[in-house]
């Protein structure tokens, strides 16, 4: 391994263990009910959904316990972190049971991908609820570490061997304080992370080098299995299909007899197949779902793909989200005058709000985010521009990275179009969209690679410095809001 | 180049930890406890003589002073007894809130410090001659109130406060105390310390080596280029 890339993973492991055993339990996004379903997997041995609740009575017991009562959306209210309460839960955590929760809710339509992955530990390490709990934590904070070297292997892909430029996509993947916190809660984005950081390496490795047995099978495989991980990874599966479809058309260009090339997508395809078919099989089986699915509810239908106004509509909501309201647009759930998703969304909450989203950073550090951003996307658009100016741009692999960023932004949209339509409520977070980080350290260090070679290396300073401090900050505000 | 490349990022981190030292250090803590109760709406109806009181409330610092949001139905404030009691009633410290305030406004009575680690109730005594109306809301909370004897499912929405401000940096050991509750049980407030060590100092080291080796293979990779006469 790179030395690098190796001091660069030892440092963002101490972050991913930091965050894993600062923040409390239950106060990852959604972490009751991911928690719930790996106990489900882990002692029920099965999916949740016929359970008789919807998590154990050692869960919600323990759970209630350490907080004594909820914070969630309740900024001003601290838990006492009274030791006595604690030796108290102690002395009677062994008698509740870990065995009655199984019941529905809503994540428990997720794959179980992750949380087969997350009851590896549950199994290995025992003890009580929180020694599981951490543990579950900690093991799932190792993805934080594919999620960085996948960032590493895709700059190499386009950047060559600067190791620089490596470095700084890298440490944006590694060390973006979200993604350390999502990552090392138990919630299967770290998961999701990590295989697109991969899959993303993947595409464009076999688009610039050319399909191969060994790249087009692990290609499927790790789409396969991020389609078993999250329903979100069906994004995935067009960018999967262009690199496949473009790689083999390359191949018959270069000569390659039919079969050879056939034989290669078709491992491409089983790859995938393996897996993700594993799971669509299961599902039927059990009568679940392949993906979440919204029902009609509220005595409100579901909206259709296949209704004109519906896609009008959809187009408009779309168009409010990231752009001023036209005067001929009706307003839309959540949209204000429109544009201003995209920068508390994307932007704001994609940076830094931890907890519940109730743990900010004042309004000035958030400017300076965008500030950082826009430059970011800037650089790295004029970078693509001065590689196109001297040939040097495969537009194949910008088409790949393309898909799956508008694949991701087109399924999480439609959610959201869907969940306002069904309950007037908004759904999409920043956190969402973090599966494309390493296209983000990709435009960072294409930023950089604009200026001199001399001056790369101050570039990547300055870049690793900024996150750090950000990671010690978002620590400090996170320690500040539940236990100062 | 890499030299100055470290003496950057050093300089750099250096200044971002002593920022942030600075604005932690800078930053008063007064509130010792709140339940978190937000002031929703009319949570009790106290008539004249009659008291409100909210319990269990673990007090994990010391505090000389309480705030709470009252209404009066229009009238001048009412007077208020402020009692905190110990949880077989006995009073430990006693405050008012004089006639007078405005109708729904945030009110702070003051009394002896009580100090941390008691486990208290706190009482609203209504002293006047017209009903008072404190604000709360129905808030999953580990507490609750009682009235004449009866439980009620709304909490009252009050803040205890500091005798004096404590700087959050100040806060730090007890913070790292409550840290290390609920976790593994060999995790103590010292992990937490170590860990602080580990990314105020580990962290900056390991990225400072990581920019130093990658600027070096960087070096190597424009030797070998040059030789080639390679582009990436």
């Amino acid at each position: 391994m790179p030395r690098p890339l190796a001091l660069l993973l030892t440092a963002v492991a101490l972050f991913g263990v930091a965050w894993a055993l600062v923040i409390p339990v239950q106060q990852a996004p959604d972490e009751g009910a991911h928690i719930a379903y790996a106990q489900t997997v882990a002692v029920r041995h099965d999916l949740p959904g016929s359970g008789p609740n919807s998590a154990s009575t050692e869960e919600r017991f323990s759970i209630a316990t350490a907080l004594g009562g909820e914070l969630q959306g309740n900024p001003t209210r601290k838990p006492v972190w009274s030791s006595s309460a604690f030796k108290r839960w102690h002395s009677v955590s062994g008698r509740l049971s870990e065995s009655d929760g199984g019941g529905p809710f809503r994540q428990a339509e997720n794959p179980p991908l992750y949380y087969a992955f997350e009851s590896l530990p549950y199994w290995a390490v025992g003890g009580h609820f929180f020694d599981r709990v951490y543990a579950m934590r900690l093991w799932s904070s190792l993805m934080l570490l594919v999620t960085t070297a996948g960032a590493w292997l895709l700059a190499g892909e386009v950047f060559g061997r600067n190791r620089v430029l490596q470095l700084g996509a890298a440490a944006v993947a590694g060390l973006q304080p979200m993604v350390t916190f999502i990552s090392s809660g138990v919630n299967p984005d770290s998961m999701l992370f990590a295989l697109w950081s991969i899959s993303l390496w993947l595409g464009v490795r076999i688009l610039r080098r050319g399909l191969t047995l060994r790249d087009g099978v692990a290609l499927g495989l790790v789409v396969g299995f991020a389609v078993t991980e999250k329903a979100t990874s069906w994004a995935l599966v067009p960018a999967a299909l262009f690199v496949v479809a473009l790689a083999a058309r390359r191949l018959r260009a270069r000569g390659v007899p039919g079969v050879g090339v056939a034989v290669a997508v078709a491992a491409t395809m089983l790859a995938f197949a393996l897996p993700a078919g594993a799971w669509v099989a299961t599902a039927a089986a059990l009568h679940r779902p392949v993906a979440n699915q919204e029902v009609d509810r509220n005595g409100r239908k579901a909206p259709s793909p296949t209704s004109l106004q519906t896609l009008r509509e959809f187009g408009s909501y779309v168009w409010q989200f990231y752009l001023p309201r036209l005067s001929s647009q009706t307003p839309f759930f959540g949209q204000g005058p429109g544009g201003i998703q995209l920068r508390d969304t994307w932007v704001n909450s994609g940076w830094a709000a931890f907890g519940w989203l109730e743990v900010r950073f004042p309004p000035w550090v958030y400017r300076v985010l965008e500030a950082f951003s826009v430059l970011s996307i800037a650089g790295g658009i004029a970078a693509l521009g001065r590689a196109a100016r001297y040939r040097r741009v495969d537009w194949a692999a910008v088409g790949f990275c393309v898909v799956a960023a508008l694949g991701l932004l087109l399924l999480l949209h439609w959610a959201e179009y869907t969940i306002v339509k069904l309950d007037n409520q908004a759904f999409l977070q920043g956190r969402y969209i973090l599966p494309l980080i390493p296209l983000g350290g990709l435009a960072v260090s294409g930023g950089i690679s604009l200026l001199r070679r001399r001056w790369q290396s101050l570039a990547v300073a300055t870049l690793m410095a900024g996150l750090v401090i950000l990671q010690l900050g978002s620590l400090a505000i996170t320690v500040d809001r539940y236990f100062v | 180049m890499s030299r100055r490349a470290i003496v950057l990022f050093a300089v750099l981190v250096a200044a971002g930890i002593g920022a942030l030292t600075w604005s932690v250090g800078a930053a008063d803590r007064v509130v010792a406890y709140s339940p978190g109760v937000p002031p929703s709406h009319v949570a009790a109806v106290v008539p004249p003589g009659h008291e409100v009181c909210q319990t269990p409330l673990p007090l994990p610092a010391p505090t000389d002073a309480v705030s709470l949001q009252v209404g009066t139905n229009h009238r001048p404030g009412i007077p208020l007894r402020v009692i905190v009691r110990d949880l077989h009633g006995r009073p430990l410290a006693e405050g008012g809130i004089g006639a007078g305030y405005q109708d729904g406004g945030i009110q702070t009575a003051r009394f002896r410090t009580v100090p941390a680690g008691s486990t208290v109730s706190l009482c609203i005594r209504d002293v006047g001659r017209a009903p008072v109306y404190p604000y709360g809301s129905d808030s999953a909370s580990d507490s609750g109130t009682v009235q004449d004897g009866r439980r009620g499912t709304v909490d009252l929405a009050i803040t205890f406060f500091r005798p004096r401000p404590r700087s959050a940096l100040s806060l730090v050991p007890a913070a790292f105390r409550h840290a290390s509750v609920f976790r593994f049980d060999w995790v103590g407030a010292w992990t937490y310390w170590v860990l602080a060590a580990l990314l105020v100092l580990g962290v900056p080291v390991l990225c400072a080596f990581a920019i130093r080796d990658a600027e070096r293979g960087a070096d190597e990779v424009d030797r070998r280029d040059a030789g080639t006469n390679a582009t990436v």
